[in-house]
């Protein structure tokens, strides 16, 4: 974690998750302070919690977990930015980083995750305990890896995706953005935009844009394929 | 009273195809929303009746054809939803908006038609008929008018709502082993909420345990077999419970102003509902796969946003995961009656609560079993 000398880390967030966060950021630093917010009906946070706690001493970890496809973590990270906060990060000493890894704004990496070579990881992103991910992938904001998970090399995880525990990603797959895979299963294949998994449903369930969109785009793809048959 | 359908009819063979032939042949069937074939050449693909069928719009037109390609029979669509040309992927038979072929690969090398029968070849088409947003589909040569199956003002309503409906939707299938009947026979029974959703659906809404007049004592041997059109009905079923209105209210534009529990029925297997006074929709489709088995595809819709928002797919997979829950309970209890229909399975005894499902058997029964209730079909 790197900071002014001066600034302590505060941990804000949901109990559960903030704990989890501690547990990484106290093997590191012994005075952070860790601040459980309430919910506001409606949506966001009540941070009137945080008087005691000045932006000009303390840099915030946003600890909240998957909920909401990970918006609710985006939702108090961009509600502590506005308050004048500065973001930190909470990567385990257990953890395995490539040798140039930039460490994003409120990225979450736990104990004893490997992360290959030339992989990016974006802000507010969090990849737990155990996870593995190969080289060059490319993890966008807020996604969501949950312990476990393995990714192959090259592999592409869209914004706000959440990975459960157990999920295997295949070499060059793109998981879309918004998507929930919560089963543990292997994917070899692109997951598009919003696809949910879930042992709710049998089959995958997925949000379609307007038709007219996919039009556009199911046309544009075809048209190397469908250009004049042969009389 | 003694309910009117032999148990056979929820698991018989024989009474299945019958329902194939006398209503998902004869009726206007629920194929898919306008949203999903918004565009040239998306498509939907849907087997009613035992007859594959693609909606898809062509040329600016929603049309309905027996997806099997005229060459070899293979299915042209394979997708459930999707947006591709009408090509079938065996040999590359081209389709054109009326249905007839338009191009053949190698055509004068490997087919050589005469004129004639190469003018002939055109897919089946079948008729189709917007309510607002919902396509409907009649596989009869003669298909009745879409207002002798619904009522004029459940048709209003379905116009009304489904107009109010965003673009963008989440779709699920699944299926489950129960006759499709035993799911409009549950979701006409106001009872079963108090005990089968304790913990879901009941902690929100509550509905009377009597719809329609409760002075009405139906007897067992006067009831007139209805008209079709008595089939179908909805409106305001329910009392919402909550508070205040969902966090999506913020960005949608609502339809209506009642604060209440819409449930709308439209007979033989399409349900529309919104739980929230009109601010989301949800549609249930539960399509026949076998006297003992239901395919369910259920849509879940904001009204129309009012804004770009990134809410959307996190709102839409919660509606989904909390309708579910619901669901599944329904479900549930439906494949334990569905159990309960061996061969010592007795008739059911219905109350008076039960007089729209004894309406809908009494129909049933003349149209399907032609008059026959006293016997096993």
């Amino acid at each position: 974690m790197t900071r002014p000398s001066t600034m302590r880390t505060l941990i804000v967030g949901t109990d559960e998750m903030a704990a989890s966060v501690a547990a990484i950021v106290n093997d590191i630093e012994r005075d952070a302070a860790t601040v459980p917010v309430p919910r506001v009906p409606g949506g966001g946070f009540d941070l009137g919690v945080l008087a005691a706690y000045p932006p000009s001493q303390w840099t915030f970890l946003a600890a909240v977990g998957s909920e909401f496809l990970n918006l609710l973590r985006l939702g108090l990270f961009a509600q502590l930015r506005l308050q004048g906060y500065k973001a930190t990060r909470a990567i385990s000493r257990k953890a395995s980083l490539p040798q140039a890894f930039r460490q994003e704004e409120n990225v979450v990496v736990g104990p004893n995750a490997v992360i290959g070579e030339g992989t990016t990881i974006a802000y507010n992103a969090h990849i737990g305990a155990g996870a593995v991910l190969g080289r060059n992938c490319v993890v966008d904001h807020s996604a969501w890896i949950a312990p476990g998970v393995i990714l192959g090399d090259g592999v592409r995880i869209g914004e706000c995706t959440i990975l459960a525990s157990g999920v295997v990603v295949g070499d060059g797959v793109g998981v879309g953005s918004h998507c929930e895979l919560a089963i543990a299963r292997q994917h070899f294949a692109d997951v598009p935009d919003r696809s949910f998994e879930s042992r709710l449903f049998d089959d995958v369930v997925r949000i379609l844009p307007a038709g007219r969109d996919r039009a556009a785009k199911s046309r544009s793809t075809q048209a190397r394929v469908a250009g004049g048959h042969p009389k | 009273m003694e309910g009117l359908l032999h148990p056979d009819c929820y698991s018989s063979r024989e009474v299945f195809d019958r329902e194939g032939e006398r209503i998902f042949r004869r009726l206007w069937i629920f194929a898919c929303l306008k949203q999903a074939v918004a565009g040239d050449d998306c498509f939907v693909t849907r087997e009613i009746g035992g007859r594959q069928l693609v909606i898809q719009t062509m040329a600016g037109t929603v049309r309905a054809f027996e997806n099997v390609c005229l060459h070899r029979g293979k299915l042209i669509q394979t997708e459930f939803m999707g947006a591709r040309p009408l090509v079938c992927g065996y040999h590359g038979w081209r389709y054109a908006a009326d249905g007839a072929v338009q191009t053949i690969p190698f055509e004068n090398t490997c087919f050589r038609f005469a004129d004639d029968e190469r003018k002939r070849l055109r897919l089946r088409e079948f008729a189709v008929c917007m309510v607002g947003s919902l396509v409907f589909v009649n596989l009869d040569d003669d298909p009745m008018p879409i207002g002798q199956q619904f009522p004029a003002k459940v048709l209003d309503d379905i116009v009304s709502a489904s107009e109010s409906f965003d673009g963008e939707f989440l779709v699920a299938r699944w299926r489950r082993r129960f006759n499709w009947k035993l799911a409009y026979e549950n979701l006409r029974d106001m009872v079963h909420p108090r005990f089968v959703h304790t913990q879901t659906l009941a902690l929100y809404a509550s509905f009377p345990l009597l719809s329609g007049d409760p002075t009405i004592e139906p007897s067992e041997t006067d009831e007139a077999v209805p008209d079709l059109c008595e089939l179908s009905y909805g409106g305001p079923e329910g009392e919402i419970k909550r508070t205040r209105p969902p966090a999506f209210a913020e960005w949608t534009s609502r339809w209506g102003n009642v604060d209440a529990y819409f449930n709308w029925l439209l007979y033989p297997n399409t349900h529309l509902l919104t739980s929230d006074g009109g601010y989301s929709f949800s549609l249930e489709h539960h399509h026949p796969v076998a006297p003992d088995e239901t395919e369910i595809t259920a849509y879940f819709f904001t009204t129309r946003r009012r804004r770009t928002v990134p809410w959307l797919a996190a709102t839409l997979w919660e509606m989904a995961k909390g309708a579910k829950r619901v669901l599944d309970e329904d479900t549930d209890a439906m494949e334990e009656v569905q159990r309960g229909l061996g061969p010592s399975a007795r008739r059911v005894r219905q109350g008076v609560y039960e007089r729209q499902n004894r309406l809908t058997d009494r129909w049933y029964v003349e149209h399907v079993l032609d008059g026959r209730a006293d016997r096993n079909p």
